[in-house]
Protein backbone atom coordinates (compact mmCIF):
# COMPACT_ATOMS: atom_id res chain seq x y z
CA UNK A 1 0.00 0.00 0.00
CA UNK A 2 2.98 1.98 0.31
CA UNK A 3 3.01 3.75 -2.90
CA UNK A 4 -0.10 4.29 -3.01
CA UNK A 5 -1.62 7.62 -0.95
CA UNK A 6 -4.69 7.01 1.26
CA UNK A 7 -7.07 9.85 0.66
CA UNK A 8 -8.08 11.70 4.15
CA UNK A 9 -11.49 13.04 4.54
CA UNK A 10 -10.28 15.21 7.62
CA UNK A 11 -13.59 16.29 8.62
CA UNK A 12 -15.09 12.68 8.54
CA UNK A 13 -15.41 9.86 10.55
CA UNK A 14 -11.33 10.01 11.13
CA UNK A 15 -11.83 12.56 14.04
CA UNK A 16 -13.25 10.01 16.34
CA UNK A 17 -11.58 6.83 15.68
CA UNK A 18 -10.89 4.88 18.49
CA UNK A 19 -7.51 3.35 20.11
CA UNK A 20 -6.46 0.10 19.04
CA UNK A 21 -6.80 -1.29 22.94
CA UNK A 22 -10.64 -0.72 23.37
CA UNK A 23 -13.23 -1.98 20.97
CA UNK A 24 -16.19 -1.43 23.20
CA UNK A 25 -16.64 2.05 21.73
CA UNK A 26 -15.21 1.17 17.78
CA UNK A 27 -17.48 1.96 15.57
CA UNK A 28 -18.30 -1.41 13.81
CA UNK A 29 -18.28 -2.11 10.14
CA UNK A 30 -19.87 -5.00 8.62
CA UNK A 31 -18.24 -7.88 7.40
CA UNK A 32 -18.79 -10.71 5.39
CA UNK A 33 -16.61 -13.59 4.70
CA UNK A 34 -17.28 -15.40 1.45
CA UNK A 35 -16.57 -18.67 0.01
CA UNK A 36 -18.38 -20.06 -3.37
CA UNK A 37 -19.79 -22.71 -1.04
CA UNK A 38 -20.89 -20.96 1.50
CA UNK A 39 -21.10 -17.73 3.63
CA UNK A 40 -18.22 -17.97 6.65
CA UNK A 41 -18.48 -15.22 8.19
CA UNK A 42 -21.29 -12.28 8.68
CA UNK A 43 -21.38 -9.54 11.36
CA UNK A 44 -20.28 -6.35 12.85
CA UNK A 45 -16.37 -6.52 13.57
CA UNK A 46 -14.13 -3.27 14.64
CA UNK A 47 -11.15 -3.91 12.62
CA UNK A 48 -10.07 -6.46 10.22
CA UNK A 49 -6.49 -7.31 9.23
CA UNK A 50 -6.67 -9.20 5.87
CA UNK A 51 -3.12 -10.72 3.75
CA UNK A 52 -2.59 -8.85 0.65
CA UNK A 53 -1.03 -9.93 -2.30
CA UNK A 54 1.58 -7.99 -0.57
CA UNK A 55 1.65 -8.21 2.91
CA UNK A 56 -0.80 -7.31 5.55
CA UNK A 57 -3.63 -4.83 5.42
CA UNK A 58 -5.72 -3.41 8.44
CA UNK A 59 -9.09 -1.68 8.34
CA UNK A 60 -10.81 0.42 10.70
CA UNK A 61 -14.38 2.47 10.27
CA UNK A 62 -13.73 4.92 7.71
CA UNK A 63 -11.41 3.58 4.89
CA UNK A 64 -12.07 4.89 1.69
CA UNK A 65 -13.17 2.53 -0.99
CA UNK A 66 -10.59 0.10 -1.73
CA UNK A 67 -10.43 -3.35 -3.66
CA UNK A 68 -7.51 -5.58 -3.12
CA UNK A 69 -6.14 -8.81 -4.02
CA UNK A 70 -5.31 -11.19 -1.66
CA UNK A 71 -2.49 -13.44 -1.37
CA UNK A 72 -2.52 -16.50 0.64
CA UNK A 73 -2.41 -15.72 4.66
CA UNK A 74 -4.71 -15.44 7.88
CA UNK A 75 -7.59 -12.91 8.70
CA UNK A 76 -8.15 -11.72 11.43
CA UNK A 77 -11.63 -10.46 12.50
CA UNK A 78 -11.48 -8.17 15.60
CA UNK A 79 -15.34 -8.34 17.33
CA UNK A 80 -16.33 -7.51 20.29
CA UNK A 81 -16.86 -11.30 21.40
CA UNK A 82 -13.16 -11.48 20.29
CA UNK A 83 -11.18 -12.70 17.42
CA UNK A 84 -11.90 -14.68 14.58
CA UNK A 85 -9.41 -16.23 12.20
CA UNK A 86 -9.55 -17.65 9.02
CA UNK A 87 -6.98 -18.91 6.45
CA UNK A 88 -7.74 -17.69 2.83
CA UNK A 89 -6.60 -18.15 -0.85
CA UNK A 90 -6.79 -16.63 -3.78
CA UNK A 91 -9.49 -14.00 -2.64
CA UNK A 92 -9.78 -10.40 -3.03
CA UNK A 93 -11.59 -7.94 -0.76
CA UNK A 94 -13.61 -4.87 -1.23
CA UNK A 95 -14.37 -1.70 1.34
CA UNK A 96 -16.98 0.22 0.38
CA UNK A 97 -19.19 2.76 2.63
CA UNK A 98 -18.01 0.48 6.00
CA UNK A 99 -18.88 -2.78 4.51
CA UNK A 100 -16.11 -5.36 4.07
CA UNK A 101 -16.39 -8.35 1.81
CA UNK A 102 -13.80 -10.59 1.32
CA UNK A 103 -13.84 -13.23 -1.27
CA UNK A 104 -11.87 -16.17 -1.12
CA UNK A 105 -11.91 -19.56 -3.53
CA UNK A 106 -10.35 -21.29 -0.12
CA UNK A 107 -11.80 -20.32 3.13
CA UNK A 108 -10.85 -22.12 6.62
CA UNK A 109 -11.42 -21.29 10.28
CA UNK A 110 -8.37 -21.37 12.53
CA UNK A 111 -9.24 -22.56 15.85
CA UNK A 112 -8.46 -20.77 18.65
CA UNK B 1 -62.15 -68.76 -9.65
CA UNK B 2 -58.35 -67.95 -10.43
CA UNK B 3 -59.22 -64.38 -11.39
CA UNK B 4 -59.63 -63.22 -7.35
CA UNK B 5 -56.12 -64.56 -6.95
CA UNK B 6 -54.41 -63.07 -10.40
CA UNK B 7 -55.96 -59.51 -8.97
CA UNK B 8 -54.62 -59.68 -5.84
CA UNK B 9 -51.07 -60.94 -7.17
CA UNK B 10 -51.21 -57.58 -9.46
CA UNK B 11 -51.99 -55.64 -6.80
CA UNK B 12 -49.23 -56.82 -4.91
CA UNK B 13 -46.87 -56.00 -7.39
CA UNK B 14 -48.17 -52.76 -7.75
CA UNK B 15 -47.62 -52.23 -3.93
CA UNK B 16 -43.92 -53.06 -3.84
CA UNK B 17 -43.64 -50.57 -7.08
CA UNK B 18 -45.66 -48.12 -5.14
CA UNK B 19 -43.21 -48.49 -2.09
CA UNK B 20 -40.10 -48.11 -4.23
CA UNK B 21 -41.27 -45.00 -5.76
CA UNK B 22 -42.57 -43.67 -2.14
CA UNK B 23 -38.96 -44.19 -0.76
CA UNK B 24 -37.44 -42.68 -3.99
CA UNK B 25 -39.50 -39.36 -3.41
CA UNK B 26 -38.28 -38.96 0.30
CA UNK B 27 -34.61 -39.91 -0.43
CA UNK B 28 -35.16 -37.62 -3.28
CA UNK B 29 -36.81 -34.57 -1.15
CA UNK B 30 -34.03 -34.88 1.48
CA UNK B 31 -30.98 -34.48 -1.31
CA UNK B 32 -33.05 -31.72 -2.88
CA UNK B 33 -33.40 -29.59 0.43
CA UNK B 34 -29.18 -30.55 0.66
CA UNK B 35 -28.83 -29.50 -3.25
CA UNK B 36 -31.26 -26.28 -2.60
CA UNK B 37 -29.27 -24.87 0.40
CA UNK B 38 -26.00 -25.66 -1.63
CA UNK B 39 -27.70 -23.25 -4.52
CA UNK B 40 -28.85 -20.64 -1.87
CA UNK B 41 -25.18 -20.30 0.28
CA UNK B 42 -23.61 -19.69 -3.21
CA UNK B 43 -25.53 -16.98 -3.87
CA UNK B 44 -23.79 -14.55 -2.14
CA UNK B 45 -20.44 -14.90 -3.84
CA UNK B 46 -21.63 -15.04 -7.05
CA UNK B 47 -23.86 -11.82 -6.48
CA UNK B 48 -20.21 -9.97 -5.06
CA UNK B 49 -17.99 -11.15 -7.54
CA UNK B 50 -19.89 -10.21 -10.33
CA UNK B 51 -20.47 -6.67 -8.83
CA UNK B 52 -16.84 -6.57 -8.48
CA UNK B 53 -16.02 -7.16 -11.53
CA UNK B 54 -18.86 -4.95 -13.23
CA UNK B 55 -17.18 -1.87 -10.96
CA UNK B 56 -13.67 -2.79 -12.52
CA UNK B 57 -13.91 -3.96 -16.12
CA UNK B 58 -14.11 -1.09 -18.74
CA UNK B 59 -13.73 -1.70 -22.28
CA UNK B 60 -10.41 -0.50 -22.60
CA UNK B 61 -9.65 -2.96 -19.86
CA UNK B 62 -11.61 -5.20 -22.07
CA UNK B 63 -8.99 -5.34 -24.44
CA UNK B 64 -5.48 -5.86 -21.82
CA UNK B 65 -7.10 -8.97 -19.95
CA UNK B 66 -7.31 -11.59 -22.83
CA UNK B 67 -9.94 -13.61 -21.39
CA UNK B 68 -11.95 -10.79 -21.81
CA UNK B 69 -11.36 -10.56 -25.34
CA UNK B 70 -15.13 -9.76 -27.31
CA UNK B 71 -14.82 -11.66 -30.47
CA UNK B 72 -15.70 -9.95 -33.04
CA UNK B 73 -17.50 -12.88 -34.56
CA UNK B 74 -17.73 -16.49 -33.31
CA UNK B 75 -16.31 -19.13 -35.55
CA UNK B 76 -15.81 -21.50 -32.56
CA UNK B 77 -18.06 -22.44 -30.15
CA UNK B 78 -17.98 -25.14 -27.22
CA UNK B 79 -21.26 -26.07 -25.71
CA UNK B 80 -21.08 -27.90 -22.66
CA UNK B 81 -24.44 -30.01 -21.61
CA UNK B 82 -24.68 -31.07 -18.03
CA UNK B 83 -26.99 -34.01 -18.12
CA UNK B 84 -27.87 -36.69 -14.62
CA UNK B 85 -25.89 -39.77 -14.37
CA UNK B 86 -29.35 -41.25 -13.05
CA UNK B 87 -32.75 -41.48 -14.41
CA UNK B 88 -36.21 -42.02 -13.18
CA UNK B 89 -36.21 -38.24 -12.72
CA UNK B 90 -39.36 -37.35 -15.60
CA UNK B 91 -38.38 -35.09 -18.46
CA UNK B 92 -35.01 -33.96 -17.24
CA UNK B 93 -32.52 -34.97 -19.28
CA UNK B 94 -35.05 -34.52 -22.14
CA UNK B 95 -35.30 -31.42 -21.96
CA UNK B 96 -31.76 -30.44 -21.17
CA UNK B 97 -30.92 -32.70 -24.45
CA UNK B 98 -33.46 -31.15 -26.41
CA UNK B 99 -32.22 -27.43 -25.55
CA UNK B 100 -28.58 -28.64 -26.48
CA UNK B 101 -29.47 -30.35 -29.49
CA UNK B 102 -31.32 -26.50 -30.66
CA UNK B 103 -28.08 -24.84 -29.51
CA UNK B 104 -25.69 -26.60 -31.52
CA UNK B 105 -28.01 -26.72 -34.76
CA UNK B 106 -28.31 -22.93 -34.46
CA UNK B 107 -24.95 -21.89 -33.94
CA UNK B 108 -24.22 -24.43 -37.01
CA UNK B 109 -26.58 -22.53 -38.75
CA UNK B 110 -24.81 -19.33 -38.34
CA UNK B 111 -21.62 -21.45 -39.91
CA UNK B 112 -19.73 -21.59 -36.42
CA UNK B 113 -17.86 -24.53 -35.84
CA UNK B 114 -18.84 -26.37 -32.77
CA UNK B 115 -17.57 -28.93 -30.34
CA UNK B 116 -19.46 -30.87 -28.37
CA UNK B 117 -18.56 -31.27 -24.31
CA UNK B 118 -21.66 -33.81 -22.81
CA UNK B 119 -21.21 -34.52 -18.88
CA UNK B 120 -23.27 -37.15 -17.26
CA UNK B 121 -24.35 -40.71 -18.53
CA UNK B 122 -28.00 -40.16 -19.76
CA UNK B 123 -26.64 -37.45 -22.37
CA UNK B 124 -23.95 -39.60 -23.09
CA UNK B 125 -26.03 -42.70 -24.00
CA UNK B 126 -28.57 -40.84 -25.88
CA UNK B 127 -26.20 -39.30 -28.50
CA UNK B 128 -24.28 -42.27 -28.56
CA UNK B 129 -27.38 -44.13 -29.70
CA UNK B 130 -28.41 -41.47 -32.33
CA UNK B 131 -24.62 -41.37 -33.50
CA UNK B 132 -24.00 -37.66 -32.96
CA UNK B 133 -20.48 -37.38 -32.17
CA UNK B 134 -19.43 -36.14 -28.95
CA UNK B 135 -15.80 -34.32 -28.30
CA UNK B 136 -15.76 -35.19 -24.53
CA UNK B 137 -17.94 -37.59 -22.66
CA UNK B 138 -17.78 -37.48 -18.78
CA UNK B 139 -19.41 -39.38 -15.90
CA UNK B 140 -17.14 -38.57 -13.29
CA UNK B 141 -18.50 -35.72 -11.98
CA UNK B 142 -19.73 -36.46 -8.12
CA UNK B 143 -23.06 -35.88 -6.74
CA UNK B 144 -21.89 -32.79 -4.41
CA UNK B 145 -19.60 -30.99 -7.14
CA UNK B 146 -16.96 -28.31 -5.83
CA UNK B 147 -15.35 -25.83 -7.54
CA UNK B 148 -12.36 -28.11 -8.20
CA UNK B 149 -14.83 -29.92 -10.16
CA UNK B 150 -16.00 -26.43 -12.55
CA UNK B 151 -12.07 -26.20 -13.00
CA UNK B 152 -11.96 -29.31 -14.39
CA UNK B 153 -15.22 -28.61 -16.79
CA UNK B 154 -13.98 -25.30 -17.92
CA UNK B 155 -10.04 -24.59 -17.47
CA UNK B 156 -9.19 -26.26 -20.58
CA UNK B 157 -11.85 -24.07 -22.73
CA UNK B 158 -10.87 -21.20 -20.61
CA UNK B 159 -6.98 -21.36 -22.04
CA UNK B 160 -8.16 -22.51 -25.43
CA UNK B 161 -10.38 -19.11 -25.43
CA UNK B 162 -7.34 -17.06 -24.89
CA UNK B 163 -5.00 -18.59 -27.15
CA UNK B 164 -7.80 -18.19 -29.85
CA UNK B 165 -8.49 -21.46 -30.53
CA UNK B 166 -12.34 -20.75 -29.23
CA UNK B 167 -14.19 -17.71 -29.48
CA UNK B 168 -17.24 -18.87 -27.29
CA UNK B 169 -18.37 -21.52 -24.82
CA UNK B 170 -21.74 -22.21 -23.63
CA UNK B 171 -23.05 -24.07 -20.90
CA UNK B 172 -26.40 -26.22 -20.90
CA UNK B 173 -27.69 -26.85 -17.55
CA UNK B 174 -31.47 -27.18 -15.74
CA UNK B 175 -32.01 -23.25 -13.63
CA UNK B 176 -33.28 -24.19 -10.18
CA UNK B 177 -36.05 -21.56 -9.93
CA UNK B 178 -37.80 -23.49 -7.62
CA UNK B 179 -39.01 -27.00 -6.70
CA UNK B 180 -41.24 -27.35 -9.10
CA UNK B 181 -39.79 -25.27 -12.06
CA UNK B 182 -36.49 -26.16 -13.63
CA UNK B 183 -36.27 -25.41 -17.38
CA UNK B 184 -33.10 -26.15 -18.93
CA UNK B 185 -31.32 -23.06 -20.06
CA UNK B 186 -28.13 -21.71 -21.67
CA UNK B 187 -25.41 -19.98 -19.96
CA UNK B 188 -23.32 -18.14 -22.09
CA UNK B 189 -19.52 -18.56 -20.29
CA UNK B 190 -17.23 -17.33 -22.85
CA UNK B 191 -16.80 -14.63 -23.67
CA UNK B 192 -17.26 -13.00 -20.66
CA UNK B 193 -20.76 -10.73 -20.74
CA UNK B 194 -19.88 -7.87 -18.26
CA UNK B 195 -22.74 -5.51 -17.04
CA UNK B 196 -20.94 -2.86 -16.46
CA UNK B 197 -22.23 0.09 -13.25
CA UNK B 198 -23.41 3.00 -14.11
CA UNK B 199 -24.12 6.24 -12.22
CA UNK B 200 -21.87 8.02 -9.67
CA UNK B 201 -18.78 5.28 -8.92
CA UNK B 202 -17.05 5.86 -5.68
CA UNK B 203 -13.25 6.75 -5.88
CA UNK B 204 -11.36 2.71 -5.34
CA UNK B 205 -8.26 2.41 -4.16
CA UNK B 206 -7.16 -0.42 -6.42
CA UNK B 207 -4.13 -2.82 -5.00
CA UNK B 208 -2.55 -3.91 -7.54
CA UNK B 209 -3.88 -1.95 -10.26
CA UNK B 210 -7.14 -2.89 -11.82
CA UNK B 211 -5.54 -4.98 -14.62
CA UNK B 212 -4.10 -7.01 -12.65
CA UNK B 213 -7.04 -7.53 -10.09
CA UNK B 214 -9.25 -8.42 -13.01
CA UNK B 215 -6.27 -11.12 -14.56
CA UNK B 216 -6.93 -12.78 -11.58
CA UNK B 217 -10.85 -12.49 -10.89
CA UNK B 218 -12.07 -12.95 -13.72
CA UNK B 219 -10.68 -16.72 -13.82
CA UNK B 220 -12.41 -17.00 -10.05
CA UNK B 221 -15.43 -15.98 -11.99
CA UNK B 222 -15.35 -18.20 -15.02
CA UNK B 223 -15.23 -21.51 -12.36
CA UNK B 224 -18.14 -19.54 -10.41
CA UNK B 225 -20.34 -19.62 -13.77
CA UNK B 226 -19.83 -22.62 -14.20
CA UNK B 227 -19.88 -23.72 -10.40
CA UNK B 228 -23.04 -22.53 -10.14
CA UNK B 229 -24.84 -23.90 -13.37
CA UNK B 230 -23.56 -27.41 -11.84
CA UNK B 231 -24.86 -26.67 -8.20
CA UNK B 232 -28.57 -25.50 -9.83
CA UNK B 233 -28.40 -28.70 -12.37
CA UNK B 234 -27.96 -30.70 -9.10
CA UNK B 235 -30.78 -29.24 -7.31
CA UNK B 236 -33.17 -29.05 -10.30
CA UNK B 237 -32.25 -33.07 -10.79
CA UNK B 238 -33.33 -34.00 -7.61
CA UNK B 239 -36.28 -31.52 -7.81
CA UNK B 240 -37.45 -33.14 -10.72
CA UNK B 241 -36.76 -36.79 -9.60
CA UNK B 242 -39.07 -35.78 -6.64
CA UNK B 243 -41.90 -34.71 -8.60
CA UNK B 244 -41.73 -37.92 -10.83
CA UNK B 245 -41.61 -40.76 -7.75
CA UNK B 246 -44.13 -38.56 -6.38
CA UNK B 247 -46.57 -38.42 -9.40
CA UNK B 248 -45.36 -42.59 -9.94
CA UNK B 249 -46.68 -42.49 -6.27
CA UNK B 250 -50.16 -41.13 -6.82
CA UNK B 251 -50.41 -43.07 -10.14
CA UNK B 252 -49.30 -46.25 -8.36
CA UNK B 253 -52.23 -45.21 -5.70
CA UNK B 254 -54.79 -44.91 -8.10
CA UNK B 255 -54.35 -48.39 -9.83
CA UNK B 256 -54.08 -50.21 -6.64
CA UNK B 257 -57.51 -48.64 -5.72
CA UNK B 258 -59.03 -49.37 -9.19
CA UNK B 259 -57.35 -52.89 -8.54
CA UNK B 260 -59.31 -53.32 -5.10
CA UNK B 261 -62.02 -52.49 -6.55
CA UNK B 262 -62.18 -55.41 -9.24
CA UNK B 263 -60.27 -57.81 -6.57
CA UNK B 264 -63.33 -57.10 -4.12
CA UNK B 265 -65.86 -57.67 -7.24
CA UNK B 266 -64.47 -60.67 -8.32
CA UNK B 267 -63.95 -62.19 -4.70
CA UNK B 268 -67.93 -60.98 -4.47
CA UNK B 269 -68.99 -62.82 -7.61
CA UNK B 270 -66.31 -65.77 -6.39
CA UNK B 271 -68.62 -66.35 -3.16
CA UNK B 272 -72.13 -65.74 -4.87
CA UNK B 273 -70.88 -68.58 -7.45
CA UNK B 274 -69.57 -70.92 -4.37
CA UNK B 275 -73.75 -70.56 -2.62
CA UNK B 276 -75.21 -70.75 -5.90
CA UNK B 277 -73.66 -74.04 -6.06
CA UNK B 278 -74.04 -75.05 -2.67
CA UNK B 279 -77.84 -73.90 -2.56
CA UNK B 280 -77.77 -76.03 -6.05
CA UNK B 281 -76.28 -79.08 -4.45
CA UNK B 282 -78.88 -78.92 -1.36
CA UNK B 283 -81.38 -78.88 -4.26
CA UNK B 284 -80.71 -81.33 -5.64
CA UNK B 285 -80.36 -84.13 -3.08
CA UNK B 286 -83.66 -82.71 -1.30
CA UNK B 287 -85.20 -83.44 -4.89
Amino acid sequence: MADQPTPIDRDGPWDDMPSAGDLSIARQMRVKVISPSSAAFDGPAASVVAPAHDGEVGILYGHAPMVVLLGTGELRIHTIDGDTRFRVSRGFMQVVDNEISVLAEEVEPIEG
Amino acid sequence: MAKSRDVYRRMKSVDNTKKITRTMEMVSTAKLRQAQRRVIEARPYSAQLNDVIGRLATPALAELAPLLRQPDRIETAAVVLLTSNRGLCGAFNANLIRTATKLLADLEEQGTQTEFHVYGNKGISYFRFRGIEMDLQRNDLPDRAGTEDAKSVIDDLARRFVEGQLDAAYVVFAEFRNMVSTPPAVRQVLPVAVEEKSGSQPFYILDPSAEEILSQLVPLYITNSTFSAMLETAAAEHAARRTAMKSATDNAEEFLNNLRRTYNRARQAEITNQIAEIIGGADALDG
